[in-house]
């Protein structure tokens, strides 16, 4: 009885002693990871925080960087075509934004009806994959294929009904519309996925409830289905928007930001400014203030992931 | 300790001759060079990168260098080596170069006269444009930096039976181009006139529009001499003709606008001929073959050369530069053009009635080459900016976003807020073939 309990004392003893060892291997096994991930991300991005405030002069050889203060942050908010880039991000952001979400919200609805054969339902979901597994700068190659105001099918097909031929990304008032049709092409059948897994993962009984109280399928839609899938509809709020302001790679293998600036939205501005004028430092400070701009949802992002985690 | 004296000095000996073999870079002769390798940077979707593998595979044969051959699109290319070189990395020893880069490269180039003197490279060989334009340049005081390796020009293709039909000569003018186009409105399904019209393109048309007027685009210190009536005529005219293009023309790149020609549905075409000129003679691709020709145009477009050049930073420069001396012999120059579309920069090969035969429109396109011309403003820091930025407001002004006289302050102004220093030595020319 008496070697029992000493084992036992023993093993309590050992076993704060076997957790530190524990502790010591994770931190071996992290720091790899964690040296790398300073490296590759935090390193870059306090380096160009370092190069926003600074002057390069990077066609000289034996240029050096110099501190130079607030002068490119000035730059940026004194500088026209910048300021107008943004404001047109904002536009294509948040149209692309509501319509993505009313058409998720519709489809999701649809796909998940009891109401419609299942094979139906499947073969949509299916379909919906298609755009997601298309690289967006094919996908801006074909959009400008489709788009041809001469040879496109787009056209083509409109004039079987009798609409005239558009010049959709050729004219400055309709490119930026029809860049903003590829993004819900694009990227919509992402929102509706998630949806509809919000959608699927609700609980019956509020809407069997609301089914005996007599509610009409309208008022259980705004009563019950979209109370219930708020915090879903505030992650895709929150992504979208990360998402949308920094798009790049369709609009610039679609447009290249023309005709004249009407779809140069902030990512090709700050590429052009960074990587093909080579105002590496101006186009630091620009990506700073796209960091900024996307800084409030991703906090909310991070504080809704972690609490969820916390419970 | 005699033969201890004898030991030390052989093992000096051997050492010796290992690290002078150790040096690739050595100057002394072709067996220095064996099993070398050089890197070169090749713009993909041109036929570059083909034909470069093939002819490396028989440079290896003949000199036992190695040559690795990188590709990438005309956008990355550019982000990919002026990074290397920025950064002094030297992963590319051998670059071809477009000459709208040389503002942020050609100082980071090796200088090439040396070699050229040793390796007894005639630079007289090349068409006088590329002698003067391609690969030299005020910035590094006229030593050359690059070998030109191909280039073309916006040559005028138009249809020869509509020319009859309409009794029109080929205009000479722009004038003159501007009264056929209002004749050829008559012909029914055919737009009289097509062009690429996204924004990289459309500075080139203002050039060539602007230029005959004969006042320069910059004094020779870059200041901007275009905000003017010449300015205004130069895009006035650009509003007149892509008057009879089709209304999408804002958004065709280069090859975007070949297929309205081929498709016999445009009377005039603007355009680069190394993609168009094979299309147009097959029956394939094209429904107007043997009914159209190609000449200068009315105005001279800008150069668009590519030059061969070697990285300050290579640890190969004497394998790179042996290796841009046989991409650069005339047979090599002249099967990189028949067969793979890269117009030469070598006279004898233009000269060659072979030549001639296998490209269509030679001797069209070749006056459109001799009669253009390069404008130094592009080797400016501010070069670039300003060339995408007037882009942009020509277009607005195209789509009547702006007016004329809009435009030309937009693009003083765009000059004068983006102007970096003058780099030293570099003064504003219209490089020519005089």
């Amino acid at each position: 009885m008496q070697t029992e309990a000493r084992i036992r004392i023993q093993s309590v003893k050992k076993l704060p002693l076997f957790k530190m060892t524990d502790r010591k291997w994770a931190v071996v096994f992290l720091t790899p990871g964690f040296i790398l991930m300073l490296i590759a991300y935090v390193y870059p991005l306090l380096y160009s925080l370092y190069l926003s405030f600074s002057s390069w002069d990077i066609f000289n050889p034996d240029g050096k960087i110099k501190l130079q203060g607030m002068h490119n942050y000035y730059k940026i908010f004194t500088n026209d075509a910048l300021l107008s880039s943004l404001v047109r991000t904002s536009i294509f952001s948040f149209s692309a934004l509501v319509i993505q979400l009313v058409i998720g919200v519709s489809v999701a609805l649809l796909v998940t009806s009891e109401h419609l054969n299942q094979k139906f339902t499947s073969l949509v979901r299916a379909f919906l994959l298609a755009p997601m597994i298309i690289s967006p700068v094919v996908a801006g190659i074909l959009w400008r294929t489709l788009y041809n105001r001469e040879y496109g099918p787009i056209n083509y097909f409109l004039s079987l009904v009798g609409i005239s031929k558009n010049p959709w990304i050729a004219d400055p008032d309709t490119a930026l519309m029809s860049v903003i049709i590829v993004e819900i092409w694009l990227f919509t059948p992402f929102v509706i996925f998630i949806i509809t897994g919000g959608l699927l993962s609700l609980a019956k009984e509020p809407f069997e409830a609301a089914k005996v109280d007599g509610a009409t399928p309208w008022q259980m839609f705004w009563k019950v289905t979209l109370p219930l899938l708020r915090p879903v509809i505030l992650i895709i709020i929150t992504l979208r928007i990360m998402d949308l302001f920094k798009t790049f790679d369709y609009v610039y293998s679609m447009t290249y930001g023309g005709p004249g600036e009407s779809t140069e939205i902030l990512t090709l501005s700050i590429y052009k400014q960074g990587i093909k004028f080579l105002d590496v430092t101006g186009a630091a400070a620009a990506s700073w203030v796209l960091l900024l701009i996307l800084l409030p949802p991703s906090l909310y992002l991070l504080r809704k992931t972690f609490i969820r985690e916390g419970r | 300790m005699k033969k201890r004296c004898v030991s030390w000095l052989i093992l000096i000996m051997l050492f010796a001759a290992v690290l002078s073999g150790c040096n690739s870079d050595s100057s002394s002769g072709k067996e220095n060079l064996k099993g070398a390798t050089i890197t070169h940077m090749v713009q993909s979707a041109t036929n570059r990168p083909e034909a470069y593998k093939e002819m490396a595979k028989e440079f290896k044969k003949e000199t036992g260098i190695n040559v690795k051959i990188v590709e990438a699109p005309w956008e990355q290319m550019h982000d990919k080596i002026i990074n290397d070189l920025v950064t002094s990395t030297g992963t590319y020893d051998v670059m071809d170069i477009d000459s709208g880069w040389d503002g942020e490269m050609a100082r980071y180039f090796q200088p090439l006269d040396p070699y050229i003197k040793k390796y007894k490279v005639n630079m007289d060989n090349y068409l006088d444009i590329y002698k003067n334009t391609t690969g030299i340049s005020t910035l590094t005081g006229n030593k050359r930096y690059g070998i030109p390796l191909t280039g073309q020009t916006m040559a005028m293709y138009y249809r020869k039976d509509l020319f009859e039909k309409y009794k029109l000569d080929v205009p000479k003018t722009w004038n003159d181009f501007d009264n056929a186009l209002e004749t050829l409105k008559q012909e029914k399904g055919v737009y009289p006139f097509v062009t690429a019209g996204v924004n990289v393109q459309l500075p080139k048309l203002f050039f060539a529009r602007y230029i005959p007027q004969g006042k320069p685009l910059f004094t020779k210190d870059f200041k901007p001499q275009f905000n003017n009536q010449d300015g205004a005529a130069a895009i006035d005219g650009m509003k007149t003709m892509f008057k009879y293009a089709p209304p999408g023309y804002l958004s065709m790149d280069t090859p975007d606008a070949d297929p309205v020609f081929l498709n016999g549905e445009a009377a005039i075409i603007l355009a680069w001929p190394n993609t168009l000129s094979p299309l147009l003679q097959n029956t394939k691709s094209s429904k107007i073959k043997d009914k159209w020709d190609a000449v200068a145009p009315p105005g001279p477009g800008n150069l668009g050369p590519w030059y061969l050049s070697i990285s300050k930073f290579s640890k190969n420069k004497e394998a790179s530069f042996k290796w841009i001396q046989y991409l650069s012999e005339r047979e090599n120059s002249k099967e990189l053009m028949v067969k793979y579309g890269n117009y030469s920069t070598l006279k004898s090969v233009w000269d060659d009635p072979a030549v001639k035969e296998a490209i269509p429109g030679a001797e069209g396109i070749l006056k459109a080459i001799k009669n253009c011309f390069l404008p130094t403003y592009l080797m400016h820091p501010a070069g670039n900016e300003w060339f995408v930025k007037t882009g942009s407001a020509l277009s607005d002004a195209l789509s009547d976003k702006t007016s004329t006289q809009e435009t030309l302050d937009k693009m003083e102004k765009n000059w004068n807020s983006d102007k970096k220093k003058n780099p030293q030595g570099l003064i504003y020319e219209e490089l020519g073939a005089n």
